[in-house]
Parts: structure tokens; C-alpha cells; sequence
């Protein structure tokens, strides 16, 4: 008998011990202690899009929207810890492993296919001009020959005002973030920025004494969420998710929410035509 | 009670014979086109030579051991006789039956091809008038030649064989750089195979090109 106790003993301390995770106790957040974390590229200073409030520590706008809608909605869910990525650092930040996710005004290009993955699209647009308010000497592309235009740094927004049509033509000037050729656009250092006409939209509407030009040019940019290339099985579930995050009406309510009445029209990528994942 | 000889050595020939025989299916599941299936089939054709020419080495040596010993063949004839079986069913099977695969790739002219937009379409003449094998196996890749724009990723196919000036049912939704089969039988004369591109972006442009091509059976 006195053998047996102990025997009987450690069997229960066993049980319990493997009992614990199978009722894991709720986070303080709230959410299950077994829900993966995901690290997700984000910007920070991108109105409509993704701005950060540095007093309050607030994000929003139509990307911190969708990742946040993706994290609740597709299968296994997870909890996006948001890390702050530079434009130019994009590729380099996933391809690195630093992040695992990317949603940050991530053009997707047959380029940057070669180094990292993509589900998408998830908002189309295409490039823009933002000139000061008043300034009348830009009506149509060709315009823009002679004058200096401002753009970011390892963007395809650069990359389209140094080829095709506009190479040779435009004297190109970057900087690291829109926000700087806002304020040399409005210090009169240069005569236009450009970038993404949705991106513009945004920055004009929270900066007076701009106006973005009812004219856009070159390739279409179809903002994809960047993901660690050849991970097929995580490229098909987001995908699956942001084509249910388009047709189940979310896409049209956080539009609206971030861009006010801006057109849809244009925008809005078709939900049934989404890009294979390779 | 003793086994015959030849109950032991079935003991081993027969899981051999069954595990290549299943590979071999498996193989031929795969959806390989004429070259793979011969490989796989010289496989089985191979392995069972193996099996009777052992066999028939192993049932010399029984005979040399009996107790009425009859002068045996010599071992190389039953070796001879193996290879030889083996050698004739390969040749029959890959010369008469499957016949060899006719790589075309060089032959494919692509027209059109060059700085292609979305909803134009290029075309390419099935090399042989008319074609030496049944089937057609190709790949159509994209390129972007600039460093922006979504245009490959996002890209659709709509191929259509033409054959001797008659349209089959057009293909749609096919992916670039994913390999694409086609039926050739009943071309009399020339087959023609259209390809049409999709591209969601309008300003895309790129160019289409036939990486790999061959004809089979």
C-alpha cells in the first residue's frame, strides 16, 4: 500500500501537467495564448493608408485595416505585431525574415516576384502628380518635361518617372518618404511630387495649399501583401481572405472610412481575377 | 517438409516484382508524356529480365546438384537469353509502341510574340505537316522587360488549336510558364496553335516566348 500512494501521486501531478495547455488561459489582450504572433511590415506616415499617431501610439488607415481584418479572419488566425519598415527597406525586411508579412503601399511587380512572394491585389491605383495649389504650368504628362519631380526613394513610383515615357525628360530628385517631397514641394524646391495618385490623394487632403492633377500615367500599381517567397500554402490563404475581405463588403466600409468619397471605380481590384500564387 | 527450390526463390521475386510494378503505376500516374512513360515501363521490363535470367542460373544449379545430374546448359545462356528477351521487348515497345519524343523547340516560330499587349493574340505552326506525334507538350513563358508593373504574375492564357483551318474548343484561364498539352490527332495537314493574353494592367507590355516544346506519343 505505502508503494502505491506515491505511484498514484505522480499519476495525478502527470495529468494535470498535461492538462494545462489544452485549456490555455486567455491573454491579457484577451486572445488565446496559442494564436501565433506575426511580425508585419507597416508604414507610418502614409494618410489613408497607414499613419502612425506618435502620442497616442494609434495606427490606421486602409493597410492597418486590412492586416488587422486578416489576422481576425483567415485560418489559423494570428496576432500581428506591427514593426515600422521604410519604403526602400521593403524587400530587403522580408527577404531577411525581419518580418513576415508585409502591408505597406507594396506595389507588386514581376521584378520583386524574383526575391519575395505576394497575395494580391488588394487596391489598385496608378501614378499621380501633386502639384502646389494655384500652379497652373502642368496640365497634361508631357508637362512635366524640364521640370524636377520628386518621388521615394526605391519605388516604383521613381522607377516609372526614370523610364519609359518620362525617361530623359523629368529631372528626378528622391527622398526616403513622401512626406519630404511634400514639404520641398512646398518650400518650392521642386515643381511636382509624385507617387501613387491614391497616396497624393491622401497627403492633399491633410496638407493645404496642394492639389493633386486629375492625371496619372505608366503601369498600373496593384498593392500586394508581401509574404517570404515560395510559402505557396501561406500565399493561397491570404489571397483566400483578401478576396473574402473584398466581396463580403469589408473592402467598400474601410474605403470609405479612409478615403471618404474618392471613386471606387479604379480602385478596387476584382476579387475573382486575384494574381496566382506560384 | 522441404520447399521446391523454385517455392524459396519466389519468395523474393515476387514482392520484387509486385514493389516495381506498383512504382511503375505510380510513375505513369505522375501524367508523364511518352519519354517518361517508356522509362518507366523499361523499368519493369528490365527488372523482370533480371528476375528470369536469376531464376533461370538458380534452376542450373539445382540441376547439377540432382541425383540423375543431366549435363545442364551453361549458365551464360541462360544469362544470354534474359538480356536478350529484356533487350527485344524494350526495343519493340519504345520503337513500335511509344515511339521517341521529337523535341521542337528550336522549330517553334513564335508570330506576334514581341511586345504583346493585353487582348493580342500570337500564334505558332506545330513544327511537321503534318505532326510526327499525337500529342504536344509546351511551355509559354512571359516576360517584363521593365522593372515595374504587375503583368506576368497577373497574366491568363486562351490557346486555341487550329487544326488543318478548323478551331478546337479555346482553353481559358491558363497560367504562362506552366507547361500546356494538346491534342493533335485527326491533323491531316498542319496543326496552328493561337495564343491569346489577358493582362488586367492595359500599359503591361511583354513579350511571349515557347521555352520548351516536344512532340510525343
Amino acid at each position: 500500500m505505502s508503494r502505491r500512494v506515491p505511484a498514484v501521486l505522480a499519476a495525478v501531478v502527470l495529468l494535470a501537467a498535461c492538462q494545462g495547455p489544452i485549456n490555455p488561459s486567455p491573454t491579457s489582450t484577451g486572445r488565446s495564448a496559442l494564436i501565433r504572433s506575426v511580425n508585419v511590415g507597416v508604414g507610418t506616415d502614409i494618410p489613408g493608408l497607414a499613419v502612425l499617431n506618435p502620442d497616442t501610439h494609434e495606427r490606421r488607415g486602409f493597410d492597418v485595416d486590412l492586416y488587422r481584418w486578416l489576422a481576425n479572419n483567415t485560418e489559423p488566425k494570428f496576432e500581428p505585431v506591427e514593426v515600422d519598415v521604410l519604403i526602400p527597406d521593403r524587400v530587403n525586411e522580408l527577404a531577411l525574415g525581419r518580418v513576415q508579412m508585409l502591408v505597406h503601399t507594396f506595389s507588386i511587380t514581376d521584378q520583386r516576384r524574383g526575391k519575395i512572394g505576394f497575395a494580391g491585389p488588394y487596391l489598385v491605383t496608378q501614378q499621380g502628380i501633386m502639384v502646389r495649389a494655384g500652379d497652373e504650368r502642368i496640365k497634361t504628362i508631357d508637362d512635366l518635361t524640364g521640370k524636377t519631380v520628386c518621388s521615394q526613394a526605391g519605388s516604383t513610383s521613381y522607377e516609372q518617372l526614370t523610364s519609359g515615357a518620362l525617361k530623359g525628360k523629368v529631372t528626378t530628385t528622391s527622398e526616403v518618404g513622401t512626406r519630404q517631397c511634400v514639404d520641398r514641394l512646398l518650400r518650392q524646391e521642386v515643381d511636382a511630387a509624385s507617387t501613387d495618385e491614391i497616396i497624393l490623394r491622401g497627403f492633399a487632403h491633410q496638407t493645404p495649399g496642394l492639389k493633386v492633377l486629375d492625371l496619372t500615367f505608366g503601369t498600373q500599381e496593384r498593392y500586394g501583401v508581401g509574404l517570404p517567397k515560395g510559402d505557396r500554402a501561406l500565399c493561397e490563404r491570404i489571397t483566400e481572405g483578401i478576396k473574402e475581405f473584398i466581396t463580403n463588403g469589408a473592402w467598400d466600409q474601410f474605403f470609405r472610412s479612409n478615403f471618404g468619397d474618392l471613386p471606387v471605380e479604379g480602385h478596387k481590384p476584382n476579387p475573382y481575377r486575384l494574381d496566382p500564387c506560384p | 517438409m522441404k520447399r521446391p527450390w523454385w517455392v524459396r526463390q519466389l519468395l523474393w521475386a515476387v514482392p520484387l516484382l509486385l514493389g516495381v510494378s506498383g512504382f511503375v503505376v505510380w510513375l505513369l500516374l505522375l501524367g508523364n508524356k511518352g519519354q517518361g512513360i517508356a522509362d518507366a515501363v523499361s523499368l519493369l521490363v528490365g527488372t523482370a529480365s533480371l528476375v528470369v535470367t536469376l531464376l533461370g542460373l538458380q534452376h542450373s544449379a539445382v540441376r547439377k546438384g540432382a541425383e540423375r545430374p543431366r549435363k545442364p546448359l551453361p549458365r551464360w545462356v541462360f544469362a544470354a537469353v534474359g538480356v536478350a528477351v529484356g533487350a527485344i521487348a524494350g526495343a519493340f515497345f519504345w520503337f513500335l509502341v511509344v515511339k521517341p519524343d521529337v523535341p521542337v523547340t528550336d522549330l517553334v516560330d513564335i508570330g506576334n510574340g514581341d511586345r504583346m499587349a493585353d487582348g493580342e493574340q500570337a500564334s505558332f505552326r506545330v513544327p511537321g505537316l503534318p505532326p510526327e506525334r499525337r500529342y504536344l507538350f509546351f511551355v509559354p513563358t512571359l516576360v517584363n522587360h521593365d522593372s515595374v508593373g504587375d503583368c506576368v504574375g497577373a497574366a491568363r492564357l486562351s490557346v486555341t488549336l487550329v487544326r488543318d483551318g478548323r478551331k478546337d474548343a479555346v482553353r481559358e484561364d491558363l497560367l504562362p510558364n506552366r507547361e500546356i498539352r494538346l491534342d493533335l490527332d485527326g491533323t491531316a495537314r498542319e496543326a496552328r496553335v493561337l495564343i491569346a493574353l489577358a493582362m488586367p494592367d492595359p500599359a503591361c507590355v511583354v513579350d511571349l516566348d515557347v521555352t520548351e516544346a516536344v512532340l510525343y506519343n
